[in-house]
């Protein structure tokens, strides 16, 4: 049953020692990765909804990402290869653990609105104020998959052909889902406004 | 030779891009020809742009800048381990990053093809991960734990309180991220020692006692719930332990 190493590792499985040794590409690879991490955090906030698990799927993305650096090919969007790893890891852990966090997030959400009506005046209320929470719930009503490609694209910048390969599919499907969510998003802000009007009106 | 836009459906398909400024010249021509003279399109147009343009003008505030300590920990992830070194050196003569290599090569470099084996080798190594990126120095209460564990993750687990006849402290309880988020680890002292428990809800075959990566990990099966208790080296009185997290583990 049990298994034992035999012999010697190999010399490029030693210990590497300290980083007085490392290749330079190697440090300049770590630092690109790092550079990236409130986007990568960002988007797991809006993936997972809770800012632990958020910590969790970056952390486990780094780990992955400094395990697998010999595979990311120099030269291509490392922004985008983090990003696959992200949405990669957050599938499996969504897929076992059979449960989604979305639920419990509309709530929080439909209260920070209900907060902010108690809080500014209506006149901020319509102007910046809401747009925010607003935008936030508009952003969260949207089917998960139409909220990834859209957050890719919008905030994160990525190009189509990225977004293909961060979602695993088509580079059309990609078009029509940032389409699609774009349009679901601006008829939602724009009944979201209208309801908040009336409520304001009828006070 | 330009793309042909003969009706809405051509339009549609081709609207990202085009709201995104990123079509060919004459593409465009043709599409804001077809606006021009389809109001339907055109509002589609207007909603797809003014879906953009709001969360462009947001993305700020829709982002979230990641904590400090995160940062930290994930920077850790890049470099040989600082923590426990002479610790890692007596029992696994590698860094965790050439262990993890191993582990990532496991399956041909040790032939490991039993699943027992993968499944110790894979808590070995999260044993390893978790002890150098969490905090483990303040003892948690067993009761706690629980409840806590409950809330969060929605099913229940017997945590072993600490035990200071075994020289035994909990310090901490975290999803484990390395059974694809599946398992409960919890985390402790013992004798000085980092001892893991982990508590996966579902049943594999058998009990065994297997050394994985230089750590003795005691893996068994009770009430349709997998355990395994890891920890550094070979002690002599690891039976001990286990008796006691199986009596308190159900």
């Amino acid at each position: 049953m049990a298994f034992r190493r035999s012999g010697r590792p190999p010399a490029d499985l030693r210990d590497p020692g300290t980083d007085a040794g490392r290749d330079p590409g190697e440090a300049a690879f770590v630092r690109e990765a790092l550079s990236y991490i409130d986007s990568l955090y960002g988007t797991a906030m809006r993936l997972t909804r809770r800012p632990q698990d958020a910590e969790d799927l970056v952390q486990d993305t780094y780990l992955k990402a400094f395990r697998a650096a010999h595979q990311f090919e120099r030269g291509t969007n490392l922004k985008a290869w983090l990003f696959t790893i992200l949405h990669n890891t957050f599938r499996n852990m969504r897929r076992n653990v059979g449960r989604s966090p979305i639920d419990v997030d509309s709530e929080a959400v439909e209260r920070a609105a209900d907060d902010a009506v108690g809080e500014h005046t209506p006149e901020q209320l319509l102007t910046r104020a809401t747009l925010d929470v607003d935008l936030q719930a508009a952003l969260d009503a949207l089917p998960d998959a139409f909220r990834q490609a859209v957050w890719l694209r919008d905030v994160e910048e990525l190009s189509y052909a990225e977004i293909a390969q961060v979602l695993q599919v088509p580079i059309g499907t990609v078009m029509s889902r940032i389409s699609r969510g774009r349009r679901a998003l601006y008829e939602g802000l724009q009944e979201r406004r209208g309801a908040t009007a009336r409520r304001l009106a009828s006070r | 030779m330009a793309e042909e836009i003969r009706n809405c459906r051509d339009v549609e398909a081709r609207l990202t891009p085009y709201v995104d400024g990123e079509s060919a010249s004459d593409l465009r021509h043709a599409i804001d020809a077809h606006l021009a003279a389809c109001p339907p399109c055109r509002e589609e147009a207007a909603a797809e742009r003014g879906g953009r343009d709001v969360i462009r003008e947001h993305r700020e505030v829709l982002r979230a800048a990641a904590p400090e300590a995160l940062r930290d920990r994930c920077a850790a992830h890049a470099r040989p381990p600082m923590v426990s070194r002479t610790l890692l050196r007596r029992w696994v003569p590698l860094s965790l990053a050439a262990t993890l290599l191993l582990a990532a090569a496991g399956a041909t470099i040790f032939s490991i093809t039993n699943p027992t084996e993968a499944l110790a080798a894979g808590f070995a190594l999260d044993h390893m991960k978790c002890f150098r990126v969490c905090d483990t120095d303040h003892p948690m209460d067993a009761s706690a734990a629980e409840s806590m564990w409950r809330q969060v993750e929605g099913w229940q687990i017997a945590v072993p309180p600490s035990e200071p006849a075994e020289r035994l402290q909990l310090v901490n309880i975290r999803r484990c991220l390395s059974t694809d988020g599946l398992a409960a680890h919890l985390l402790y002292r013992w004798r000085g020692e980092p001892l893991s428990l982990y508590v996966l809800p579902r049943a594999i075959d058998g009990d065994h006692v297997v050394d994985s990566l230089g750590h003795e990990t005691a893996v068994w099966t009770a009430d349709g719930r997998t355990y395994a208790l890891v920890t550094p080296g070979h002690p002599d009185d690891f039976d001990s332990v286990v008796h006691y997290v199986k009596t308190h583990a159900r």
